[in-house]
């Protein structure tokens, strides 16, 4: 993965700014929120922060069988590809709004719309 | 099939089930209490690096002595694991005090029986031990270290083993155990100066009680709220206490909520009717607060805890800043 585009759409900081608006905006859908409660919300919003991360194109140790087997228990909980699609929706509305240009953004939402067989397991 | 070699014995696993299911499951009897990951009580030790995820919740110096969670580890080969050695983390105590504060509710002070380091905060938690299995978490309503004792509140569970111990053996003088202190429901000097909001159901006020006088003695600047809830009047079960001290600190505002009906009898005590959580996130919407700089501390009730901790944060508070103690059970 380029490093490039993580720096360019801002690196660490931008990920900083990002995994609120992301977690709030999943936590508030009733669709997939079940997914991401839990009692150590601090745990669950670092785990949003690898997701961002990785969709950025930043640093990370994520592999294929790895991001599998972080979502097989979810996987075995029904996720399905609308799940997926709301959390690309969510992605997408906030690096909208964090102002990432439109170049930037689609290649974002291209590594994570790469992952769907890994996430959904298939 | 892989195994868990537990204390050397070999216990056939599936991968998938945790470590404690399987002890379960193979009649081991092992000691637990919520099997969420909170309470801490069914600590096992190991050296192997597959315990590494079941760490998160357990304090440092036990963490590099190899204690993890069994509740919360799903290894997928072999593994061992051996019990506590007890010495490293029981404390010896007895009753000094046993009080009803309700029917359904004992305040117990407990002492240490020798000489000890042990450093424990108010609102903190720590895991009675009686009869040698029963082990259960307990949180602490006073600060140890100025009183020389450790107050508990605990409610009446139908059926309970530990509560019911609490009230029918318990007596001036009773032996027991506890390891600990564990959680992270605590009040620090640096935070003097930020609005605090308590929220609690039943005894989930103990912790509460402890950080706000602690609060007070510390001279604490900002404002100070607590919401209080209950199904029954009964329930609030420091009512008059906390009006007391409302009265006589012009920073502590105290808000008893009741779920049920609130009776005639009850017109002048200013009690909200509804749940707590609910009450709660209206009263500070209200009053246009910015979440950011409020400091939470939700204890009790396990949906409350959760349900609030997610409406804090949903509207703007920061989660460093929400501290949370569910009071965890699961079924035996
Ligand atoms: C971090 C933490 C702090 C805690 N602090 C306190 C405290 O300060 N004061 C206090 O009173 N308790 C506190 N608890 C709860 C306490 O640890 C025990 O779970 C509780 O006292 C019941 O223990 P028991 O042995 O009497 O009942 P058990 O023998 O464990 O349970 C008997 C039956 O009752 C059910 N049951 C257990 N608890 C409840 C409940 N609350 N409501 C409905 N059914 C239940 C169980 O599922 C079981 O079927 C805390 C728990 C945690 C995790
Ligand atoms: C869009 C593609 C996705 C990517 C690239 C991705 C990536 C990741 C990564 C890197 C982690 C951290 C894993 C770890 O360190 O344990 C993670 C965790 C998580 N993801 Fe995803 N994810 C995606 C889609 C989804 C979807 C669709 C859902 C559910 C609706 C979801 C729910 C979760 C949850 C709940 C966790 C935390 C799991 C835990 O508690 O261990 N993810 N994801
Ligand atoms: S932490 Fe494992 S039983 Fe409570």
């Amino acid at each position: 993965m380029s490093n490039s585009l993580f720096d360019s759409i801002g690196g660490k900081d931008a990920v900083n700014a990002a995994v609120d608006l992301f977690y709030r905006k999943v936590l508030m859908d009733e669709s997939i929120s079940h997914y991401f409660e839990s009692v150590d919300m601090e745990a669950q919003r670092d785990k949003q922060k690898s997701f961002l991360t990785f969709a950025f194109g930043g640093p990370n140790n994520y592999t294929g069988q790895s991001l599998r087997e972080a979502h097989a228990p979810l996987v075995s909980k029904g996720l399905n590809e609308n799940h997926f699609t709301a959390v690309a929706g969510h992605l997408q509305s906030t690096l909208d709004e964090l102002g990432v240009p439109e170049d930037l953004s689609s290649q974002v939402m291209g590594i994570a719309a790469g992952t769907i067989n890994d996430v959904l397991n298939r | 099939m892989p195994n868990i070699y537990f204390n050397s014995q070999k216990i056939p696993f599936k991968v998938g089930q945790s470590i404690l299911d399987a002890l379960i499951e193979f009649d081991f009897k092992p000691v637990y209490s919520c099997k969420k990951g909170v309470c801490q009580t069914c600590m096992l030790k190991s050296d192997s690096s597959q315990i590494t995820q079941s760490q998160m919740e357990v304090k440092d110096t036990l963490k590099v002595q190899g204690y993890f969670l069994p509740c919360q580890c799903y290894p997928d080969s072999d593994i061992s694991v051996i019990s506590p050695c007890s010495e490293d983390i029981t404390y010896d105590m007895q009753v000094s005090d046993k009080k009803l504060l309700t029917q359904d509710i004992v305040q117990l002070k407990l002492v240490f029986t020798s000489d000890n380091r042990v450093f424990i905060r108010a609102g903190q938690f720590i895991n009675l031990k009686v009869q040698n299995d029963i082990l259960r978490s307990y949180s602490v309503a006073n600060t140890p270290e100025k009183d020389g004792y450790i107050e508990l509140h605990i409610q009446k569970v139908p059926d309970g083993k530990m509560s019911a111990w609490c009230f029918e053996h318990a007596n001036i003088g009773s032996a027991l155990s506890m390891i600990g202190p564990f959680g992270k429901c605590i009040y620090l000097s640096d935070f003097k100066n930020d609005d605090l909001v308590l929220i609690g159901t039943g005894t989930g006020l103990a912790p509460l009680i402890g950080i706000i006088n602690q609060a007070l003695s510390n001279k604490h600047k900002g404002k100070i709220t607590l919401f209080h809830g209950s199904r029954h009047f009964n329930g609030l079960y420091l009512h008059q206490t906390l009006k007391k001290l409302a009265d006589t600190h012009e920073n502590f505002y105290y808000k008893p909520c009741l779920s049920g009906e609130i009776p005639q009898t009850l017109a002048d005590e200013n009690i909200n009717n509804g749940r707590v959580n609910k009450v709660a996130m209206m009263q500070l919407n209200k009053q246009k607060g910015d979440y950011k700089n409020i400091r939470f501390y939700l204890c009790g009730h396990p949906e409350m805890v959760k349900n609030m901790q997610k409406m804090a944060y949903l509207s703007g508070a920061i989660l460093s800043k929400i501290n949370a103690d569910p009071f965890e059970y699961t079924a035996y």
